[in-house]
């Protein structure tokens, strides 16, 4: 059909001539083939079946029970081949039912319509490691889609947090503004330790990886000096442990769901910045830019791009949101900063949010659906710890596997005989760009 | 992040030849006023603010800190007279902006501010004289494992291929070592147990980087993300396993350090003696490899493919090269000696594994080796400017002197930042650096 010029609707001769069109394809069929072929969702399963399958293997050596199982294995191969499969079974159980729901617990609570706030606990724990999960990836994968590698979330984070712990502490407001301005002062932070390698690299050219990197454990000894020093009006008085003052019953996020479940108004922030993260990406003129630059730095440039602007003002932006993080799980349920390691205060964050930008591809939807998977595992791996006494770094390994999996998606095409799809690897233009 | 193109190297390599000389003139301008500034610190803060007749006391030799060789340096006249070499050399780069060698000016105002530092945290402890022999040993023990991650990373990055997994390869290493170490040496003598955990150290450490290979080159992955997430999983690995075996067959994590071994007469030159003839066999092996993976890559056949391979793998493939063959041969190489490197932080400088415990040094080696410009020798010498870093925060940690612990213990990072973003200024890579290779 064409429109004529005045508007009425003829049928010319070439409408009358069938057109190939391609077959109407079941529903059923289009699954099969998406699920067949190699793109971000189906790449991220596989990979996390296969960082189970590593997992299983390392448990069975490295666990007495399964480790004798294995040198009996010859003598009784059926009873070996059970305790094994039981021990990984068990540990996979755990971090099941510790993290999303309890199939018995639930069915309790189904026959009795009882005890439902037990039962939603596993989901509503993971919910809460998953909330500054998302913030923080958010951040990072901002900055991974421009082509930079923040690396350094685990010093953004700290950051944040230091600076909402000062106002939370040592300000006094109305208790909705005060929690408003610990938000703030968490961005305002998190920007802060993100312009300090912005703009050295920015000025100097120098690779952000290792300014990054360095500038964490800066500002982790910056941290301990902080929490040690009294006169900087932080330390929790009297003492003299490496610990925040505690913050006041004005600053604690409002609990969603009652007292029993630790679900705060944390988690909707978390998902209005990603609705931010994804305004700000796909709509802005920044985001633009930003994406540009990340998808061709020569073609970015030709076009008018201020490389060098792009990259403080990458920084910044990533900065404020993986600050915003720390803030948010300082006044979310952490409610004072202590828990001093290497990286600093829950600096893990800041790595794990690079799991969830990879995870995720750097877009907004992905990185809260990835946030929620590694806060199952994290809050799981807890959870097998306290049971059966296994390490919750075998979290970090599953997370690492999979990782590998979903940033070499070919691997796992090639492992599944996947057909190509829309994943693929990230690219990099090495040290001196 | 879509089409990073490969001919990008190209451009680079097309990059006017002047513009690299005013880059140059302005950062030797840039380190003359870095020199003056550190000649007024000296003058200054070192000299002037302690007051006349301030003594300082050190010894020479490592170990025997006794008194009686002790001697003495008046702290003020040779911090003004240090912090006014330091002026004068400064002076003389902002005059000479031309000069070739900005970088051996730095270093002689680097060790006079060094040892003003040095004398102004002594002032106070008369009864406790330092030993400058021990500071020079200890600054080459860290520079040893500094070495072998710069090796490591030189020799990948000569290829083509970033190496960002170090640390990683450091952890495995450090881990396997001191299992392995243990093991043999409970079962075997002490001595097998080095060689088995020296041994362990460079299979891991080459898995890993084979590892990074396969996924780099035969997927074409991102090397710094592969490098990365093989760090977390080599951090979550050794943790996950030290919770689960050595922490409870304790024997397994014996912490024996290897013994150095004099060499004859050599180890009796003062200062520098002890520490570089007599050290330990892991740190005689870094010091064999500098000159031979030098020599290899400078001088042999093999070298001269692996570098035309980093520079400009069309052409190398054009002559017949087997570019991906090379690539996996040198990543899987240096990610051995980043195991060498993890084996000799358990059994030859810490001791003991435990979660973490290399804290970023090979990071720190990637510094060292842009800093050394991808050059082994040059690489020696950024990577005892690093160790010395270190050794100086144990010192100014136990010379009170009123800095705090947590401060100091940043000091190797912020000068880390301070070498990458200041003093190397515009370096150049290999061209094809970090860009995965296709043949179409």
């Amino acid at each position: 059909m064409t429109i004529a010029e005045d508007g009425v609707a003829i049928s010319d001769e070439s409408a009358q001539v069938p057109i190939p069109r391609t077959p109407k394809r079941s529903r059923l069929r289009r699954t099969g083939q998406y699920l067949a072929s190699s793109n971000q969702v189906v790449v991220a399963f596989y990979g996390l079946i296969i960082a189970l399958v590593v997992g299983g293997v390392l448990l069975t050596f490295s666990t007495p029970p399964t480790l004798h199982a294995v040198t009996s294995l010859f003598d009784h191969p059926g009873a070996s081949f059970a305790t094994i499969f039981s021990t990984i079974g068990d540990t996979y159980r755990e971090l099941f039912t510790g993290s999303i729901i309890d199939p018995a617990q639930l069915a309790h609570s189904i026959s009795t319509n009882q005890q439902w706030s037990l039962t939603i606990t596993p989901l509503s724990e993971t919910l809460v490691n998953a909330t500054p999960l998302i913030v923080a990836g958010l951040g990072i994968g901002i900055a991974f889609e421009t082509g930079v590698f923040n690396i350094g979330g685990a010093s953004q984070v700290t950051m944040g947090a230091v600076a909402a712990a000062y106002v939370g502490a040592d300000v006094s407001m109305p208790a909705p503004w005060h929690v408003i301005a610990c938000l703030l002062a968490g961005l305002a932070g998190g920007a802060l330790a993100g312009a300090v390698p912005g703009v050295l690299k920015a000025l100097t050219g120098a690779h952000e990886v290792i300014v990054t990197i360095m500038f964490n454990y800066v500002v982790g000894s910056l941290l301990i000096w902080v929490l040690e020093t009294p006169w900087l009006g932080l330390q929790a008085p009297n003492q003299g442990d490496t610990i925040s003052k505690a913050m006041p019953s004005s600053v604690s996020l409002p609990h969603l769901f009652g007292p029993n479940l630790r679900v705060d108004l944390g988690l909707p922030i978390a998902l209005a910045a990603a609705v931010i993260a994804w305004w700000l990406l796909d709509r802005s003129t920044m985001g633009f830019r930003f994406r540009m630059t990340g998808a061709s730095p020569s073609a970015a440039r030709t076009a008018g791009v201020d490389a060098k602007r792009t990259t403080i003002l990458v920084f910044l932006v990533s900065g404020a949101f993986v600050g915003l993080a720390g803030a948010i799980q300082l006044v979310g349920f952490d409610n004072a900063i202590g828990n001093i390691g290497p990286q600093g205060y829950q600096g893990a964050i800041g790595f794990t949010a690079i799991t969830v930008a990879l995870l995720g591809r750097n877009r907004p939807i992905g990185i809260v659906f990835g946030s929620v998977l590694i806060g199952a595992l994290v809050w799981g791996a807890f959870q097998v710890e306290a049971q059966a006494g296994i390490s919750p770094d075998l979290t970090n390994v599953i997370q690492g596997v999979m990782l590998l999996c979903v940033a070499t998606p070919a691997l796992v095409a090639h492992i599944f005989r996947l057909r190509p799809g829309t994943a693929a690897s990230f690219k990099f233009g090495g040290w001196g760009t | 992040m879509g089409n990073v193109t490969t001919t990008q190297p190209h451009l680079e390599f097309a990059a006017p030849r002047h513009e690299t000389v005013v880059v140059s003139t302005l950062r030797t301008t840039g380190i003359g006023v870095f020199l003056c500034l550190l000649g007024v610190l000296c003058a200054l803060g070192f000299g002037v603010d302690v007051g006349p007749n301030v003594v300082a006391s050190f010894t020479v030799n490592y170990a025997t800190s006794n008194l009686v060789s002790a001697f003495t340096v008046h702290t003020e006249w040779v911090s003004i007279a240090l912090g006014g070499l330091c002026l004068l050399l400064g002076i003389f780069l902002i005059i000479r902006p031309r000069f070739r060698f900005p970088v051996i000016l730095l270093s002689v105002g680097f060790l006079a501010t060094l040892f003003c530092l040095l004398m102004w945290a002594q002032r106070s402890t008369p009864d406790l004289p330092m030993s400058l022999g021990g500071f020079v040993t200890g600054s080459l023990s860290y520079a040893t494992i500094l070495i072998f991650g710069s090796l490591s990373g030189a020799m990948c990055e000569r290829s083509g291929v970033v190496n960002i997994a170090i640390e990683g390869q450091f952890l495995a290493g450090a881990f396997c070592g001191s299992l392995v170490g243990s093991a043999v040496g409970n079962a075997a003598s002490v001595d097998m147990g080095y060689l088995a955990g020296g041994v362990a150290g460079i299979a891991i450490g080459a898995l890993f980087g084979a590892i990074l290979a396969y996924f780099a080159l035969r997927f074409g992955a991102n090397q710094i993300i592969v490098g990365i997430v093989l760090v977390l999983l080599a951090t979550g690995l050794t943790g996950y396993l030290n919770f689960q075996i050595l922490d409870v067959y304790q024997n397994l994590n014996a912490g024996n350090v290897a013994l150095p071994i004099g060499i004859p007469y050599l180890d009796q030159i003062p200062l520098l003696g002890p520490a570089l003839f007599d050290q330990n066999v892991y740190a005689y092996i870094a010091d064999v490899l500098v000159v031979v993976v030098s020599f290899a890559l400078f001088r042999t056949r093999w070298g001269l493919r692996v570098r035309a391979v980093g520079e400009h793998p069309k052409a190398a493939e054009t002559v017949g090269i087997n570019v991906i063959r090379t690539r996996y041969k040198s990543v899987i190489l240096g990610g051995a000696i980043a195991g060498l490197g993890g084996a000799y932080y358990t059994l030859g400088l810490a001791g003991g594994f435990s979660p973490g415990l290399t804290g970023g040094l090979g990071y720190i080696a990637l510094a060292v080796m842009i800093f050394g410009q991808w050059r082994p020798y040059r690489c020696l010498g950024a990577a005892a400017l690093f160790g010395s870093m270190f050794v100086l925060q144990n010192y100014l940690q136990v010379y009170n002197t009123g800095i705090n612990n947590a401060l100091l213990v940043m000091l190797p990072y912020l000068v880390t930042i301070v070498v990458v973003t200041g003093l190397v200024g515009r370096v150049r890579p290999p061209a094809a650096d970090g860009i995965p290779y296709s043949r179409e």
